[in-house]
């Protein structure tokens, strides 16, 4: 009980107002009070008393949060239900181990490099050819795996650990993460080679490991934790040349940013390394509008009306939202487009979307009716996970859009 | 043969106030039903004190502001309210008023307007409506868009049930949620749960800015149409009013068409646009006469004579057949009641309030009324409306077959009737059947 | 308990997965916004007027009550499930039928958030006038059960004046119409407008007509900062003098400026003893004038007085008022809304009164207040989990509620009785009235299914 004896205050606090509800993506599709914020925030405490016993239907109403951090946003009395359900993952774990499926497949393999690599070509590689065969397996549980990207090779093997500029300005430790490493890694090149046209070294230490992200929010907080120490320590005391930490990808940079902190806290010893370290971590677009980028470099022939979705851990983790679309509107011909609700979460949230596929597809679907809706020909975004959900929803509905991350977009625009 | 007891009666509100030669009482009473008495309480107690012996001797008693609606009322007593018409109280910080039901509507509107105030409803009998009467009988009118229908105005009252007992209920605040809302329900009961003896009723600034924009048109169509596009052109004045031709010479002498009256009140910077505006879509809508009216003698004398003709048609129900069917769809229900009606522009009468989508005929003589308004009425329901109040719910329950859903309205409406007046009492002319 | 044959039957009716029986989901039924709850027999959630009509025959046939909820917001218990009752859920009826702006009426189911309705009538030019705080929230059939207020009662009124008609369902399983998409729809008796501000008691609505009105062509913001409250007071009295019925005239005391403050950091000066913020609507010319009168009656008496002149400085404004309720939750976890409703010409007394019982009960309260109104909201602070402390807020509310009904006022002006608020009615009602509460509610359910033992026993 001790993990909910430490957010009791909080809970204590939820006044049942209600006002989470339109916040909350899961609640408006299922109309149900244990799929909102109010609602799991009720039952915690009801555990927390001791009135409830977890059992399956309180797993469910904890493990079906988005984590997407809107009903904090939403709450006036300052309730941050993501936190409270992360406490709650956290106190099941401590109670009886994660749910079967997500400790097996997901949490282990993300764990471990390895099994990691083949996890990913497993989707897109080999897996893909089988599931070709199965005849309408085109969408496992709502993702779209027939076109789930895998790198050839990891991107961590393709590229040098320093790659240097004439006339360096900047030193960046780059921090790939698993989908850009394993999966999107043209994104990767995309995110060098913006940072090496704006005079940057880059550093990209090759024994780099899962940021503990995909443990953290499922409660196993001891591997996120050999993780995070993992993380902290490459950066800190291997490549200590490195100015920041900079991720492409919203949520490892949240999790790098700010999780750590929390993680850690009860470890003082080491916590004073852990605040150098995220005082170091920067999310890409933040540094490139932080260190200014040489407009008169950027080219692009032809017009384009590019649409910008915030995922949930940029807007409310890292609370980066200008920087992007500056960014954007940077680059010559764009049209710049706003699709309504931007900033609300697209439905992958991390394994909501392979746990919870009804809900997570009916939350793209309605994302990608509000980027038709703009009439945008590219999407631009900032999180890989949240690009390849897209993407498959965009597909599904038989859109034309093309998701890109908005590295991909900048590093298209430099001529060669 | 009566059981009312004229001399217990007398001890009640004293002899004078008590009537009962027919001769005398004919001047107090509407209709062809035959009282024993009129009697003309002066106050609270003395209301409950007749209810409470009409209860005893199981005597009706229908309740009327200065004339008493005598349907079923043989052998009954007919109270004229007309005794008890004070304003108690005019309270200008909480913008309301205390008024006993006998006052007459048109003398509290003038001493309202003393007071730099303002009371919208708008009884279509202006000369002789009572407030109590304006209350029970509830409805909105013309003005109702801006302001709200009459209930909008009531916020507390003292009645005295069909059992004799008093009852007080409200507050002097705009915002009250406690309890069931009886205050509200009240409105339109037409004498049936209790006599209105005290109304507290809401008020409002006096509007100081009063504008009306009047033109006439050949087509009753053409003149419709102009009101559409007003409301596509995001205009909402205080009325949009429109009288066919027999109704028009009715309300300004001399006038030939079909009449447009819009009135606009309190616009007061803004009034001088809009009645601009208003005018140029009247012009190019095809209105010829077209005329701001800002003289405040001539405005007036647009309203009376708006109100005129709408008191005439009030004085015979059974000759109007009256409908809704919202602003919007009322030139296709035009269109489509002439094929029930022959041209509407000198058809009787056709009245036609165009912020409410409603409409007023008033039928040739010899008209099957029931007739004529079942067949509006699916008209009207086509067009996502109906024809107004219990009668409309009738024929829209007979038009969907759902006779369950007509029997249990009525059954509900005998129900609450039954629950406050267990021993039919009060109001006997009023029927809850349609 | 339900027994398996009613559960089976219920699953029939309304689909396998909207009948909760479990001990999590009942829990997650068995609250509102106050501090009481319940555990009903059951939650179902019906999707069409037809499921609702078979539900309400099937326990009728077993003899269970209901009690409708819709985003179980309220202030005033008035979905807790007490007796053995099963919790009839509106949340899945959310169609918007139908927006007709040009008639000015909207057709809505009544699990419709009235925040979504005012998203899609807003693409249209068009609003629904009554938006409690809680709009985000809740649903346009909690809204009719409450008979919800707002910040803009004072010009526009509250539920009860936009909503045309409904489609009910009765204790006994029939559907009636009350009203319709028009004015003067009414069947004799306005049936409507007894079932709004019902809670519940009367019938089951399940559609809603409701009356929408195009946006205001123009807006204007001010505030006004006072020394006193009594000034505040007086500016409202002024206002209304002066024949101007503004939109919103809501206010603040010195507690609310300083919780807020330390939240949103608006730049109120925290030793101000009230904040109003005024806003009037309508066409542009007629503004200047009434912003001219406004800012002369202000500044006669405020400490300092503003006209917001952008869009941002607007949001400036209301950003106190906005995060008011949340700010006092920095300050102790837990507060009892209240909702008392006194004559305009009151309101500096009853917030004597509140000071008085705040002090002699030795509680912190704040208030914040729709001044036009009369209404204030005394949030009275306090931890749920110090019991005495809990008895002790109760007394201070009960006292408030008296104070309330001392000047002429009423326990509730917007969120209803509910629970909480009924044992406060006999001393609001003489016993005619609490009578012909009575009559009614027997003439729509004489065995007392809907909602049983909320607002008054029968
Ligand atoms: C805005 C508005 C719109 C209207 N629209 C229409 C309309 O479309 N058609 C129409 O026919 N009338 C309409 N009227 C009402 C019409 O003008 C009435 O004739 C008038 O308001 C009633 O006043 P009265 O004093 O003559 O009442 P009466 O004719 O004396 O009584 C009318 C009814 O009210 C009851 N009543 C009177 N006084 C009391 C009392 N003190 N307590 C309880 N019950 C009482 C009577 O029993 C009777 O049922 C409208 C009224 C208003 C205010
Ligand atoms: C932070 C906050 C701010 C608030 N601000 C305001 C405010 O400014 N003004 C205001 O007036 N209120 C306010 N409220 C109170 C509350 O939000 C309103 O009363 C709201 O209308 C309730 O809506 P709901 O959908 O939550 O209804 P519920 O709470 O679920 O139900 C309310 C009542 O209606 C009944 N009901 C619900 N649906 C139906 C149906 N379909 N048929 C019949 N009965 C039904 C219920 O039985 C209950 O009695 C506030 C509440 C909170 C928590």
């Amino acid at each position: 009980m001790g993990v909910l004896t430490e957010v009791y205050e909080m809970l204590n606090t939820c006044n049942k107002c209600g006002g989470c509800h339109t916040a909350c993506k899961t609640y408006k599709l299922t109309g149900q009070e244990t799929m909102v914020a109010r609602g799991r925030i009720q039952l915690i405490k009801a555990v927390a008393d001791g009135k409830l016993e977890p059992n399956q239907e309180y797993e469910d109403a904890i493990m079906s949060c988005l984590l997407c951090g809107e009903c904090a946003v939403a709450c006036a009395n300052g309730v941050r239900g993501n936190e409270l359900v992360m406490a709650a993952r956290r106190d099941l774990k401590l109670r009886k181990g994660i749910k079967p499926f997500a400790k097996s497949f997901a949490l282990k393999t993300l764990a471990s490099p390895k099994r990691l690599g083949m996890g990913f070509s497993l989707f897109g590689g080999m897996g893909k050819s089988v599931l070709n065969k199965i005849d309408g397996m085109d969408y496992f549980r709502g993702i779209d795996i027939r076109n789930f990207p895998t790198a050839k090779k990891p991107f961590l093997e393709q590229v040098p650990e320093r790659i240097t500029v004439q006339h360096p300005k900047h030193k960046v430790g780059f921090y790939v993460g698993c989908f850009l490493n394993y999966s999107l890694d043209q994104t990767a090149h995309s995110v060098v080679k913006v940072l090496t046209k704006n005079d940057c070294d880059v550093i990209i230490p090759k024994d780099q490991v899962c940021c503990g992200l995909p443990q953290y929010a499922y409660g196993d907080f001891e591997t996120a934790k050999k993780n995070a120490r993992k993380t902290i320590d490459t950066f800190l005391d291997k490549y200590k040349d490195a100015e920041v930490v900079l991720s492409a990808c919203a949520s490892c940079a949240s999790m790098l940013k700010h999780d750590y902190l929390k993680l850690f806290a009860d470890e003082p010893s080491y916590l004073p390394k852990v605040e150098l370290f995220c005082e170091k971590v920067v999310e890409f677009s933040e540094y490139m509008a932080k260190i200014g980028v040489d407009q008169s470099q950027l080219y692009n022939s032809s017009p384009v009306r590019v649409t910008y979705h915030d995922p949930c851990h940029m807007i409310r983790g890292l609370k980066v939202t200008k920087q992007p679309r500056q960014l954007l509107q940077m680059i010559p011909r764009v049209e710049f487009k706003e699709m309504f609700e931007a900033g609300r979460c697209c439905g992958a949230a991390g394994l909501i979307q392979a746990f919870y596929h009804k809900v997570s597809t009916n939350i793209t679907d309605q994302k990608v009716q509000n980027i038709k809706d703009t009439n945008a020909d590219l999407v631009a975004t900032s999180c890989p996970a949240c690009m390849l959900r897209l993407q498959g929803g965009i597909n599904k509905a038989g859109q034309k859009q093309k998701v890109m991350h908005v590295a991909d977009l900048m590093a298209n625009a430099y001529k060669d | 043969m009566s059981n009312v007891n004229i001399s217990k009666l007398k001890a009640i509100v004293g002899d004078n106030n008590v009537i009962d030669s027919p001769s005398e009482m004919a001047k107090y009473l509407k209709g062809q039903g035959k009282p024993a008495v009129v009697v003309l309480p002066g106050n609270t107690s003395e209301v409950s004190n007749i209810v409470k012996l009409a209860n005893e001797q199981n005597v009706k008693i229908a309740v009327g502001g200065a004339g008493v609606g005598t349907k079923g009322l043989s052998g009954g007593i007919a109270m004229v309210m007309s005794r008890m018409n004070r304003i108690l109280e005019m309270d200008h910080l909480n913008l309301v008023a205390y008024v006993e039901p006998g006052l007459l509507h048109k003398e509290f509107l003038l001493k309202v307007g003393e007071a730099g105030l303002n009371f919208p409803p708008e009884p279509y009998e202006v000369e002789t409506s009572s407030i109590g009467g304006c209350f029970s009988i509830g409805d909105s009118d013309s003005k109702s868009f801006e302001y709200g229908p009459t209930r909008t105005f009531l916020l507390g009252f003292e009645m005295v049930l069909p059992t004799g007992e008093i009852l007080e209920i409200g507050n002097k605040c705009i915002k009250n949620v406690s309890g069931l809302d009886f205050i509200h329900f009240a409105v339109g009961s037409q004498g049936t749960f209790g006599i209105f003896t005290k109304l507290l009723v809401k008020l409002l600034p006096a509007q100081e800015a009063k504008r009306a924009v009047i033109g006439t048109f050949t087509s009753i169509h053409k003149a419709n149409a102009t009101f559409n596009t007003l409301i596509k052109r995001n205009i909402q004045p205080t009325r949009m009013n429109l009288l066919n031709a027999s109704l028009a010479q009715n309300a300004i002498p001399g006038t030939e068409g079909q009449l447009v009256i819009i009135d606009l009140q309190g616009f007061k910077e803004s009034g001088k646009n809009i009645a601009n505006e208003i005018a140029a879509v009247l012009t190019l809508g095809g209105g010829t006469d077209v005329k701001i009216i800002e003289d405040e003698v001539e405005y007036d004398q647009v309203v009376n004579g708006w109100l005129k003709v709408r008191a005439d048609l009030n004085g015979k129900p059974e000759r109007t057949v009256e409908f809704l069917v919202g602003p919007a769809k009322m030139p296709q229900a035009l269109t489509q009641l002439e094929a029930l009606t022959g041209d509407l522009g000198t058809y009787p009468g056709v009245v036609v309030e165009g912020l409410l989508g409603y409409v007023c005929l008033a039928l040739p003589e010899g008209t099957d009324k029931l007739a004529l308004a079942a067949k509006v009425n699916r008209l009207a329901m086509s067009l996502g409306g109906n024809v107004k109040g219990l009668l409309g719910h009738k024929l829209k329950s007979e038009a969907y077959n759902d006779a369950e859903m007509w029997q249990q309205t009525v059954g509900l409406l005998q129900e609450l009737r039954q629950q406050f007046d267990p021993k039919g009492i009060l109001s006997p002319g009023v029927s809850l059947e349609a | 308990m339900l027994s398996q044959t009613v559960v089976n039957r219920l699953k029939e009716i309304v689909g396998e997965k909207n009948v909760v029986t479990d001990k999590v989901g009942l829990l997650t039924y068995g609250y509102d916004g106050t501090l009481l709850s319940g555990e009903a027999l059951g939650v179902v959630s019906p999707h069409t007027t037809e499921e609702v009509v078979e539900i309400v025959k099937l326990m009728n046939e077993h003899n269970i009550k209901l009690v409708p909820r819709g985003a179980g917001t309220n202030e005033s218990g008035g979905t807790i499930p007490t007796q053995d009752s099963v919790v009839i859920s509106f949340t899945k009826m959310t169609k918007i039928h139908e927006i007709d702006t040009e008639n000015f009426v909207a057709v809505v189911e009544p699990g419709v958030i009235n925040f979504d309705l005012q998203v899609e009538l807003e693409k249209q030019n068009c609003y629904f006038p009554p938006d409690p705080s809680s709009y985000k929230a809740s649903t346009i059939g909690g809204n009719v059960g409450e008979c919800s207020g707002g910040p803009k009662c004072f010009k526009y009124g509250v539920t009860r004046d936009y909503i045309l008609g409904l489609e009910v369902v009765l204790p006994n399983g029939k559907v009636i119409q009350t009203g319709g998409r028009n004015f003067q729809s009414e069947p004799a008796y306005d049936l409507t407008r007894i079932i709004v501000g019902a809670e519940g008691t009367l019938g089951l609505v399940t559609k809603v007509f409701v009356r929408i009105i195009p946006l205001p062509r123009a807006k204007k913001t001010m505030l006004a900062i006072y020394d006193k409250v009594e000034d505040a007071s007086q500016t409202v009295a002024d206002i209304v003098a002066a024949g101007i019925i503004p939109t919103t005239l809501e206010l603040m005391d010195n507690l609310l400026i300083n919780t807020t403050e330390d939240f949103s950091h608006a730049g109120l000066p925290r030793d101000a003893g009230a904040v109003l913020i005024i806003e009037v609507d309508g066409y542009p010319e007629d503004m200047d004038p009434q912003v001219k009168t406004i800012s002369e009656i202000c500044n006669k008496i405020a400490k300092e007085f503003k006209i917001a002149q952008s869009a941002a400085e607007v949001d400036q404004i209301w950003t106190s008022r906005r995060c008011a309720f949340g700010s006092v939750a920095r300050v102790r976890p837990s507060y009892g809304v209240n909702d008392i409703t006194v004559p305009r010409s009151n309101f500096p007394k009853a917030i004597q009164g509140v000071l008085k019982v705040a002090k002699e009960y030795g509680v912190t309260i704040g208030v914040v207040a729709h001044a036009g109104d009369g209404n204030l909201h005394p949030l009275v602070l306090f931890d749920q989990r110090n019991k005495e402390e809990v008895e002790t807020v109760h007394a201070a509310e009960k006292a408030l509620c008296m104070m309330a009904l001392d000047l002429d006022g009423t326990v509730s002006g917007e969120h209803g009785i509910g629970l909480v608020k009924k044992k406060y009615l006999d001393s609001e009602f003489t016993p005619a009235a609490m009578g012909a509460f009575r009559k009614i509610k027997r003439s729509f359910d004489p065995s007392n299914r809907f909602n049983p033992g909320k607002v008054f026993e029968l």
